[in-house]
């Protein structure tokens, strides 16, 4: 097939993807329950006339067919419409939350991947010890409890009872003004949630590590290496790690297409201020433009993870590349 | 003809002499959840909260035995209620709904899911907080399954078969009735599971949908789609809005209840236009009558309210018609127990206020607390006795007079007090409150339309003298055009067609006369307003000032101001100085803005006389320029300004204060810890791989 | 083979434990999760936290007086003792579908034969010795039969160790006959009016009643005023309760439902929802699997891509739109985990298949002669129903815990109390420093979850031929 065939090919599947994930986007946010002008007719006492306008401002009068046409083009021109609650760019709103749950996840899932991998490793160099067994089992542990539950405790203890951290936010009220004191007061302010995510997440990364590394250590060749006399440090890191890796990085890729999908229950925990937040009010407040903007967005961050990392097996597999 | 003598800035009402603010900040922090909230009012993180639950008070149990939290407790003026769709079979047969009413244990509602908070109620407006409003003469219906089966026999609903009660016009099962609870509280949910259980045993089916509100919206306030919901308001001293809620032609998304009555048309009609109060309160006699009588609603409870608050905070305000002490005149007139003046508020906020505005809001709740303190009224009711205070009017008078037509009508005169100002130095004058009037009944803005119906036209006789006429000789009309409208400045408004849409906070234009100003608001984190250290009601020995300045005549001093939105500079906004005197303008100074985003304007005190000035810079940046969405770029900042005479030793200087806008520090933090870890970990790593043979 | 894995038995184990547990639910505990209510007071303690917590306390042993011998309880404080009886003719019948009554047998309190005034008291005296209580109720149903001219008013007191008495409600005097009823609103200290009345303060509770440990009474005082009349007064289901701040294993939640029933039964549905939607996906990741490793080509490439797109969807805020849309209801829940779980199962099982197609002993058997059907009989489905099995015990405990997350954002079944369910009411209530409610259902999820993946492990190393030592 060829390397160069091989990535054309996943280009254009991506982008077929793509596509057809935005018209799914669209269907199913109509199909929800509910009417958008609702939350602003309850207050405010709307007229016949002025619920009309509000209808047109929003688009709503028009066939489903030109709303879907009108969707598609701005959806690629990067336009993702007014949100229905705020009225405001729902693209605005989306990059004013984006960089907090990246900071957020991103620490929390390169912390979790280097912990997992470093654990995955250990484990199956000492496969079914003691060491293995409550390596996995605290994995597990962490892989099970249900995230928000930690953090409601992370919380109350760190937060409530000692007072060590605090309840609420990316920031103090008001935020600092020094930039030291502004770095020291996002990174006191994210211990909490990243420590919950983490506790969560690097079980998961550890499995897949030591399952790879189980996988490669019955080969043949390290057999060889081992019969070779060559010491099992070596045999570990440097002959069965690098085969390893190639799932790994996989794994690794997919985990951030899914940063920003991944933080909605911790981020309602913390009242941090992100992403993951913002679909569930959205999804509260019928707000369909905000969330077919993130729905969009997420989208398309894992079709690009996946591009990724279907391109990175390519290039390190070599089955693929000449096949 | 009523008038109220003239009243001075301190006059006592039944909470002490009315002066304020003495915090010099009133933080709201916001938090994702109300129990969030709560736990942050019981760890001290904020001192007063925007909602309590019955079911929250074992939590803040500990605070309350430490004496760290006080509360206040009291009826609110609101009420709970079945609300029925009253055209939809076989909900328009009036007896089927007392079939229904009879299916409500309300002693069991209050005892296990108010646990015991809340007064049952027989009338719309029964609970004790409405004083004499309450209906006196009311029907009752005990909870009792039998007597609802025995009605429903009578009207044909026989029971079938399976047990349940069969359509008497089609002969089949009927049709499940369709009950609407929201979520977001916990007795709603109760009261709605409570009904169903009941229907269960009568044998009437039923599907309940458990939703959030914006589900409810749609269809019980659009679409009247629904059989019966769990309706509350919250309503207020004054009554004359049960108009909106039961009048035949009211719009349907105000009388949801779709309840048609021409008797009760008509006592609401002399509920909303009878001229004195006794007629008013004989008229709502009888709206109390019929809704108990035809039940376009059954009533439940009305809360009996706790509202906890740290206990350093003393001199709360509790309204009962917000519930408890977190109000706008708590943030006016409370103070902190250890320290006067200067202190700081923090106030916990379980939803984002989105887009304060005093023309629309959707947020209501948390959107009216910040426009409530930032814009001011003509007038307001006593905590405690509910009558009239002055406010920005110190008195009123109200004479008939005939419209065309020959209607009766009244004039309403309001005489403004002297010496209010806008957050921007300029005066508050009459030919604001005509513009806010005029202007609000123009935009058809929805809020207030109830209010301005009647307005025929308003004038300003003097410079403090503001004259309304309307065409009608309602009782109400003091209040609608006094108490329920904020005062908006003209200079800022008149220009502004879209009042509806528009928001004031991107442009810096939330600008009032209360005392409160905005500050900064920092969407999902928190929003600040500081106290207006020239408040008009400010108590005389106040300690909150302005930033004092003095110049020398003669020597000028450039204010400069960076706007940078995540790296683009905006260079399409304005930046003035204005100097002000006594109120009256002294001199207006354009600023210019460089290409980096910087405004600078510069004041040259050569003509400026020696004395005391009030010196603002605002910063208005439009919200055309689709790159901005972000919130507070718009700012003003105010100097108390001394100019004194030129002395011998003249020292030109022109030190430029900037205040640059703080950078987004998130991605750098995020880059910083990636690299550290990406870095520790790749040298433990090659470590190991290092250390062979 | 199985026996050797540690890993396996452990989680066999648990998983039987609480498949124990859940089959066994109704034995263990006789209260249903959802609808026994107002067992003790809301949010009850466990009992086994603080001994001195007040239990479930009923002062009146005999409060439907069945017999003469139930007034043996009470000392009659009473200047005339004789008016005070035990009726056999009439009882409280009760309320249809609201009230059970108390069956025959009541007190009769008669006015004065002589005629004039008369008040008759009748009290039961207990010992409190525990914490001041939060809650406490009484229950009466009274009838007054009335001939002549009479008048009479009923009284409910309590009496406190101090001597104090209270009246916590009467019935205001009222000529005439009546017949039975019930106070409204019902005499309990939840009521905002009594507390105002008697404590001025909204918080006040049932601990200004029984603030010290001592002894305590509830009386009945029946005042009669008769000219030329008689007037006899029939009290009948006369329950009092001091409302339990310790209850059960686990404590009550706000309602007053027992924690540890709903925990028991809890693991009921989170096995079942678990397995079901696991089954649902292992089953469509199998078809699609085996279609599309096996047939290949554009069936193949259909598949796929198909199984890509869907995997590229965040999962959770999909459910939670699709859940939104489709109504919570458990079946809804059940179908869309599977529906949205099948993606990775099927790409495994494809790739097992591929790597099964090309090892040389299915061609060896197809040089041998052997049909298609032979050669997916006898090689394909036994490896890929190995997998299967296993991909089954790792699938479970994602959907158990995606069920939770369901729940506890408020989107499963309302009428369920499930784990996740339970951990939504502990935050819905702000309850999260009761760990007794907020740990167990976490744990439990995590222990089941647990042993699934243990399980499945176990399978996989049985099964996975490269991990056999040589």
């Amino acid at each position: 097939m060829g390397l160069r065939s091989y990535v054309a090919k996943r280009a254009v599947f991506a982008a077929v993807t793509i596509f057809i994930i935005m018209t799914l986007n669209f269907v199913i946010f109509r199909l929800m329950p509910g009417n958008p002008i609702s939350m602003v007719a309850d207050v405010v006492r709307l007229r016949a006339e002025q619920i009309q306008r509000l209808y047109e401002l929003f688009g709503l009068d028009k066939p489903l067919w030109d709303q879907y046409v009108q969707y598609v083009i701005q959806t690629l021109k990067g336009f993702y419409g007014y949100s229905f609650y705020t009225q405001r760019p729902v693209s605005d709103e989306i990059m004013q939350r984006l960089p907090n749950t990246l900071l957020l996840l991103g620490t929390a899932t390169v912390l979790s991947i280097v912990i997992g991998m470093v654990v995955g490793i250990v484990a199956a160099a000492r496969r079914g010890s003691v060491i293995d067994i409550s390596a996995i089992s605290f994995g597990f542990l962490g892989n099970s409890v249900p995230v928000f539950w930690l953090g409601l405790i992370l919380l109350v203890v760190f937060g409530v009872k000692l007072q060590w951290f605090p309840l609420r936010g990316t920031t103090s009220v008001p935020t600092p003004t020094e930039p030291l004191a502004i770095v020291t007061d996002i990174l006191w302010h994210m211990t909490l949630p990243t420590l919950a995510l983490v506790i969560i997440l690097f079980g998961g990364y550890a499995l897949v590590m030591r399952a790879a590394m189980i996988d490669v250590l019955t080969e043949d060749y390290i057999t060889l290496a081992r019969a070779k006399g060559i010491d099992e440090r070596t045999v570990l890191y440097k002959h069965a790690l690098r085969n390893a890796m190639l799932p790994m990085v996989t794994v690794i890729a997919l985990a951030f297409g899914f940063l920003l999908s991944g933080a909605l229950l911790t981020e309602t925990v913390f009242s941090w201020y992100g992403l993951g937040r913002y679909i569930w009010d959205a999804i509260l407040k019928q707000d369909y433009p905000a969330l077919q903007g993130i729905f969009f967005i997420i989208s398309v961050m894992v079709v690009a993870a996946n591009l990724i990392a279907d391109l990175i097996y390519g290039v390190l597999d070599p089955r693929i590349r000449y096949d | 003809m009523i008038k109220v003598p003239s009243a001075n800035a301190a006059v006592p009402s039944s909470v002490g002499p009315l002066e304020g603010p003495y915090f010099k900040e009133i933080r709201f922090k916001i938090y994702a959840s109300s129990q969030a909230v709560t736990q942050a009012l019981v760890a001290g993180d904020v001192d007063v909260i925007d909602f309590f639950e019955a079911e929250q008070i074992p939590d803040i149990q500990p605070g309350l035995t430490a004496g760290t939290i006080n509360y206040t407790q009291g009826a609110e003026q609101g009420q709970w209620v079945f609300a029925l769709q009253c055209q939809r079979y076989p909900l328009n047969i009036t007896d089927f709904r007392r079939a229904i009413a009879h299916l409500v244990d309300k002693n069991k509602i209050v005892a296990e899911g108010l646990q015991g908070l809340a007064y049952k109620i027989e009338t719309f407006c029964g609970s004790p907080g409405y004083g004499d409003w309450a209906g006196r003469d009311y029907v009752t219906y005990e909870f009792s399954p039998t007597k609802a089966g025995e009605i429903l026999d009578r009207l044909g609903f026989v029971k079938g078969a399976d047990g349940k009660r069969i359509d008497p016009k089609t002969g089949l099962t009927m049709r499940p009735l369709v009950i609407y609870a929201r979520v977001e509280h916990p007795h709603r949910i109760f009261s709605a599971r409570e009904l169903a259980r009941q229907m269960d045993v009568v044998g009437i089916p039923y599907e309940l949908n458990e939703v959030p509100r914006a589900v409810t919206s749609a269809k019980v306030f659009l679409e009247q789609d629904y059989d019966i919901y769990t309706a509350g308001w919250g309503g207020g001293p004054d009554v004359d809005w049960m108009y909106d809620n039961f009048y035949s032609t009211s719009p349907p998304s105000m009388n949801f209840m779709l309840f048609r009555n021409s008797t009760m048309d008509a006592a609401l009609d002399r509920l909303k236009f009878s001229p004195t109060r006794e007629q008013c309160v004989q008229a709502q006699q009888e709206v109390e009558r019929i809704v108990s009588e035809q039940l376009p609603c059954i009533p439940l409870y009305a809360k009996a309210y706790i509202s906890p608050y740290s206990s350093r905070v003393t001199h709360v305000v509790d309204l009962a018609w917000r519930s408890g002490v977190t109000n706008w005149m708590t943030f006016f007139y409370a103070r902190d127990r250890d320290q006067k003046y200067g202190s700081v508020l923090n106030v916990g906020w379980s939803s984002d206020p989105q887009q304060p505005s005093p023309l629309y809001n959707i947020n209501w709740w948390w959107d009216g607390m910040v426009v409530d303190t930032v814009y001011e009224y003509l007038m307001d009711a006593d905590p405690v006795t509910f009558k009239e205070i002055p406010w920005l009017a110190k008195s009123w008078s109200v004479e008939p007079w005939t419209a065309s037509g020959d209607i009766p009508g009244l004039k309403i005169t309001y005489n403004l007090v002297e010496n209010a100002t806008w957050h921007d130095g300029l005066p508050v004058t009459a030919d604001d409150v005509v513009f806010t009037w005029l202007y609000t009944q123009r935009e058809a803005n929805p809020v207030y339309i109830s209010y301005l119906l009647n307005l025929v036209t308003a004038e300003a006789t003097d410079r403090f003298t503001a004259v309304a006429y309307l065409n009608t000789t309602s009782y109400w009309a003091l209040h609608w055009l006094g108490e329920n409208i904020p005062m908006i400045p003209k200079h800022i408004w008149e220009n502004i067609t879209n009042s509806v849409q528009y928001q004031p906070i991107t442009e810096g234009n939330l600008i009032g006369s209360g005392s409160y100003k905005f500050k900064e608001y920092r969407p999902g984190e928190y929003f600040i307003i500081e106290a207006n250290p020239n408040y008009w009601r400010r108590p005389k020995d106040s300690t909150l000032g302005l930033t004092p300045l003095t110049l020398t005549q003669g020597e000028s001093r450039t204010f400069s101001k960076a706007v940078v939105y995540h790296g683009t500079p905006i260079t399409n906004g304005t930046y003035t100085l204005t100097l002000t005197s006594a109120g009256e303008l002294v001199k207006t100074v354009t600023g210019s803005v460089a290409s980096n985003g910087t405004y600078s304007a510069t004041l040259d005190t050569t003509s400026i006389q020696p004395g005391k000035y009030l010196l603002g810079l605002k910063l208005a940046v439009p919200v055309s320029v689709p790159e901005i969405g972000m919130v507070g770029l718009g700012s003003l900042d105010q100097y108390d300004l001394t100019v004194q005479a030129p002395t011998p030793t003249t020292t030109t200087t022109t030190p430029t204060t900037t205040t640059p806008v703080p950078m987004d520090y998130t991605l750098i933090v995020g880059a910083l810890v990636v690299i550290v870890v990406i870095v520790a970990a790749g040298y433990v790593v090659l470590r190991r791989r290092g250390s062979t043979t | 083979m199985y026996s050797r894995s540690r890993m396996g038995i452990a989680g066999l184990a648990i998983l039987l434990i609480f498949a124990g547990i859940a089959s066994a639910a109704p034995y263990l505990t006789p209260y249903d999760p959802q609808l026994t209510m107002q067992l003790a007071s809301f949010r009850a303690k466990p009992e086994w936290l603080d001994p001195s917590l007040p239990r479930n306390m009923y002062p009146i042993s005999d409060p439907t007086f069945a017999s003469s011998n139930s007034l043996q309880e009470w000392t009659r404080v009473a200047p005339n003792p004789s008016l005070v009886s035990w009726s056999g003719k009439e009882g409280y019948p009760g309320i249809p579908e609201v009230d059970t009554g108390s069956g025959p047998g009541s007190i009769e309190i008669s006015s004065n034969p002589t005629g004039g005034n008369s008040t008759v008291s009748i009290e039961k005296t207990f010992a409190y010795t525990y914490d001041p209580p939060r809650r406490f109720s009484i229950h009466i149903a009274y009838k007054v039969i009335v001939e002549g001219n009479a008048r009479w008013n009923i009284q409910v007191q309590a009496k406190r160790a101090d001597g104090t008495v209270l009246t916590l409600w009467e019935s205001r005097e009222q000529t005439g006959s009546i017949d039975w009823s019930v106070p409204s609103p019902p005499i309990d200290t939840n009521d905002v009016v009594l507390r105002l009345r008697l404590f001025k303060d909204v918080l006040a509770d049932a601990s200004r009643l029984f603030p010290v440990q001592g002894d305590y009474s509830v009386i009945l005082r029946v005042s009669t005023m008769t000219e030329g009349g008689t007037a006899r007064v029939y009290v009948d289901d006369f329950k009092a309760r001091i409302w339990g701040e310790a209850f059960g294993h686990l404590g009550t939640d706000n309602y007053g439902r027992d924690i540890f029933t709903q925990l028991i039964y809890g693991s009921r549905i989170s096995i079942v929802i678990g397995t079901f939607s696991a089954i649902i996906a292992v089953v469509l990741g199998l078809i699609v699997g085996l279609a599309a490793g096996y047939i290949g080509g554009w069936v193949d490439e259909f598949l796929m891509r198909t199984n890509d797109i869907l995997l590229t969807i965040p999962g959770l805020p999909f459910l939670i739109v699709l859940t939104a849309v489709l109504g919570p209801s458990i079946w809804s829940v059940i179908v869309l985990i599977g529906l949205l779980g099948w993606m990775g199962i099927a790409r495994l099982i494809r790739s097992q298949v591929l790597s099964l197609r090309t090892k040389a002993f299915v061609e060896a058997s197809r040089a041998s002669g052997g049909g298609t059907r032979h050669i997916i009989r006898k090689h394909l489905i036994p490896n890929v129903m190995t997998m299967a099995y296993t991909q089954l015990a790792l699938t479970v405990p994602g959907a158990i815990v995606t069920e939770a997350a369901l729940s506890f954002l408020g989107l499963g079944d309302p009428f369920l109390q499930t784990w996740g369910k339970m951990l939504h009411d502990v935050q819905y209530y702000g309850a999260v420093a009761e760990w007794w409610w907020a740990a167990p259902p976490g744990i439990c999820i995590a222990l089941l979850s647990m042993a699934f993946v243990f399980i499945g492990y176990a399978l996989d190393d049985i099964f996975n031929p490269k991990l056999r030592k040589r």
